[in-house]
């Protein structure tokens, strides 16, 4: 029989309405949150995706158990869960009235919160409590304003850097990649990496890898949507020239790994199985690959610049947020100063989790952290901050994303031409831009 | 006692009214705790849902009242077009195909053949296994390096693409799903071919009827509310399907190009990955209406071929 998930789902969503509009009826009316009460600790509700999918799940648990210790005054319940899903019962709890105080986002999840009016504007916060906001570094802080407001306290940050596997560079009579690779010495060098080793006519180790399509994007300087996300720009030349060359490497260049190949091993474990030459990848490949590649040697440099010499790299962040339902913002804040603040950052910096935003901690710890480990060339996680983009954000991400991702699928394929594939993203997203006004 | 007096002069309304409360009551007891389940749980959620087609929601903010907009937009969103013919296509693909093996295997399995035992297990087993485990398999077997593939290329033709090409991707989804539920229905008609008394056919066999005949007009007759049951309930299995798109299409997106999308899936995309409960819970009436719609023409068509209906 089918499984009638969406019907599940939503019935649960109704109940949990329910359940909790009784609920809320139902409690005893607490005593508004006086910061005399000091006998009476508060308790705060967090929620958090942090390190919990990178197999560090003790991490995010002693950052809280650090504050837990500090400040004795305020209780917190904390619950890590997994990303996958993490939205959706964010979701479920807001509706049902039972939403934390606290809860880590990513950038996606954060900019459609904040445009929804459902997270607190920390500004006021920061000001009355005079939190000093230049120990951030200012592209993480940024990312999570919406419209002036700053929506959130960016946790950890990262972005992407080409690995190169030493041995197969060696085995093709390659120099190693350099600092200021540009695109055609990169696409060259991914030729001559590619191979077939069995001669079966599929190629077995591939020069490189592609990543997620909004970089073809940033590393052209174009934009899915004008300024005041209004229209759709993707038929521009230049963001179909970026998306071209993202084509160029799987379907014509055939040096990066088609959805096919990917389908049987994905590209992380390609990489790591010394299938994949140069691999751009973020911090959170460091600890599983050192852990698990013994078999080469490898190093990093930073994504080579774009095809009109651009040169652009993702910045990924997670930020901790205060929701707007919470009755303890004060509370919240304190904990959040503390989880972003430089003891949590370095809590979570020692167990190898991204990078921190907090400039101290990062200059201070990353590299010393790394001392020792792959990549020897550490500081291209810093140096690459310099050029690191956000991807772009709207209300609608999600949807727009789809849009485009499934008609570049088609493209990569080679059902439809570059041009084609925007068109039609375009027609899906322009009615999507007209109603979010 | 002066109870059975009272049943039995029923003289004035308020008696009769009591007779009534009495005669029933423990059947309305006995039913109470389904009763109770279907309206919390099936019966509110719906009429919840139906007020909720009708606003602007993402979850976060309150509901804004929309009016028909959510409904217009079923009609002229690309996509939603897109997804309900898709929709369409597994169905009419589906149920007969499904409806069509299974009986076929039915009718096999009815024979006294040696380890029948074995093959109603083995038909059976899909059922019973997690959709995920049937759609990590499958996509493995239909992988480029998949066995599929591998027998392919080893004839001596070009791999298929069945899962990333939009022109094989979506049927693909569907025969997976014919084979996943084919043992339901053969369970079913299984039942249905040792209901049929032997009696009538050895009367049609002395008659000298061949056993195509005697199949066509004698079992077939026969089992016809089992296929109309096996029917109705396939079209509406079949127009909810959810879990084999979400699992086999490319990074659980409906691809590619929309091509394996169906109403079930773009529902639950619309209300859980880009937030809009409003035109989710529309989409789902629309497809109740669609449903409805199918059903009814079944239900009505069923004299005209359905044994004991005439």
């Amino acid at each position: 029989m089918k499984a009638r998930f969406p019907l599940i789902v939503s019935i649960l969503i109704i109940l949990a309405t329910l359940l909790g509009a009784c609920a809320q009826g139902a409690q005893p009316t607490t005593a508004p949150d006086e910061p005399a009460a000091q006998n009476e600790p508060v308790t705060i509700k967090v929620v958090s995706f942090l390190t919990y999918d990178e197999n560090k799940e003790g991490a995010e648990a002693a950052v809280v158990k650090a504050f837990q210790a500090a400040h004795p005054e305020i209780n917190v319940e904390f619950q890590l869960l997994p990303y996958a899903d993490y939205f959706t019962s964010l979701k479920t709890w807001v509706v049902g009235g039972t939403a934390p105080d606290v809860a880590s986002l990513d950038l996606a999840m954060l900019q459609e919160m904040a445009g929804s009016g459902s997270l607190v504007d920390l500004n006021p916060l920061v000001t009355s409590t005079g939190y000093d906001l230049s120990a951030y570094y200012n592209s993480t802080l940024q990312m999570f304003q919406n419209k002036g407001g700053q929506y959130g306290l960016p946790a950890s940050y990262s972005n992407v850097v080409l690995y190169y596997n030493k041995k197969l560079f060696d085995e093709a009579g390659l120099p190693y990649p350099t600092d200021d690779m540009d695109w055609d010495t990169f696409v060259d060098y991914a030729k001559k990496l590619t191979k077939d080793t069995n001669g079966d006519g599929n190629n077995d180790i591939f020069g490189t890898s592609r990543l997620w399509w909004p970089y073809y994007l940033l590393f052209n300087d174009a934009t899915p949507f004008n300024a005041d996300a209004t229209e759709c720009t993707l038929t521009d030349q230049k963001a179909v020239d970026g998306f071209q060359a993202m084509v160029d490497l799987t379907l014509n260049y055939k040096v990066a790994p088609s959805s096919k190949d990917l389908a049987a091993q994905d590209d992380w474990h390609m990489f790591e199985g010394g299938r994949i030459a140069m691999y751009p990848i973020g911090p959170w490949s460091i600890s599983e690959f050192n852990d698990v590649i013994v078999d080469f040697d490898w190093d990093a440099v930073p994504l080579p610049s774009g095809p009109s010499g651009e040169k652009a790299t993702f910045l990924f962040g997670n930020a901790y947020s205060i929701l707007s339902a919470s009755k303890q913002q004060e509370a919240a804040f304190t904990f959040m100063q503390f989880v972003t603040g430089a003891e949590g950052d370095q809590i979570r910096q020692d167990a190898g989790f991204e990078i921190a935003p907090i400039k101290s901690v990062a200059e201070g710890s990353f590299l010393k952290a790394m001392v020792g480990k792959k990549p020897e060339n550490a500081k291209v996680f810093l140096d690459s901050a310099a050029f690191a983009k956000s991807v772009p954000t709207h209300a609608q991400w999600s949807e727009i994303s789809d849009a485009i991702s499934s008609q570049l699928d088609s493209a990569l394929l080679g059902d439809i031409t570059v041009p084609e594939a925007m068109q039609a993203a375009c027609d899906v997203i322009n009615p999507i831009l007209a109603e979010s006004k | 006692m002066e109870n059975a007096l009272t049943i039995e002069r029923p003289s004035s309304l308020s008696n009769r009214l009591k007779g009534k409360v009495r005669k029933y009551f423990w059947g309305y007891f006995f039913i109470l705790p389904s009763l109770l389940i279907i309206i919390l749980f099936k019966l509110v959620p719906l009429i919840i849902g139906f007020g909720i087609s009708f606003t602007d929601w993402d979850l976060f903010s309150a509901p804004e009242f929309s009016g028909l907009e959510n409904y217009i937009r079923l009609f002229t969103d690309t996509t939603s077009i897109k997804v309900f013919k898709n929709t369409f296509y597994y169905s009419a693909l589906s149920v007969p195909l499904n409806l069509a093996f299974s009986l076929a295997l039915a009718l096999a399995l009815n024979q006294k053949i040696k380890g029948l035992a074995i093959f109603r297990t083995a038909y059976y087993i899909p059922v019973v296994t997690a959709s995920v485990a049937v759609s990590a398999i499958w996509v493995w077997l239909l992988s480029d390096f998949g066995i599929i593939n591998n027998v392919i290329t080893n004839l001596g033709f070009k791999s298929i693409n069945f899962l990333q090409d939009t022109r094989y991707a979506l049927t693909t989804i569907i025969l997976v799903d014919v084979w996943k539920n084919l043992g339901f229905n053969i369970v079913i008609f299984l039942a249905a071919l040792q209901d049929v008394p032997e009696e009538l056919r050895d009367a049609a066999r002395v008659d000298g009827a061949s056993s195509w005949n005697i199949f066509r007009h004698v079992t077939l007759p026969l089992i016809s509310p089992a296929i109309f049951f096996t029917a109705v309930m396939g079209i509406i299995g079949s127009l909810q399907s959810f879990d084999l798109v979400f699992n086999m299409s490319l990074r659980h997106e409906g691809g590619p190009a929309r091509a394996t999308s169906t109403v079930g899936f773009y529902i639950w995309q619309n209300a859980f990955r880009y937030s809009k409960m409003g035109y989710a819970a529309a989409l789902s009436f629309g497809l109740m209406a669609f449903l409805l719609v199918l059903t009814i023409i079944q239900w009505k068509m069923r004299r005209s071929w359905v044994y004991g209906e005439e």
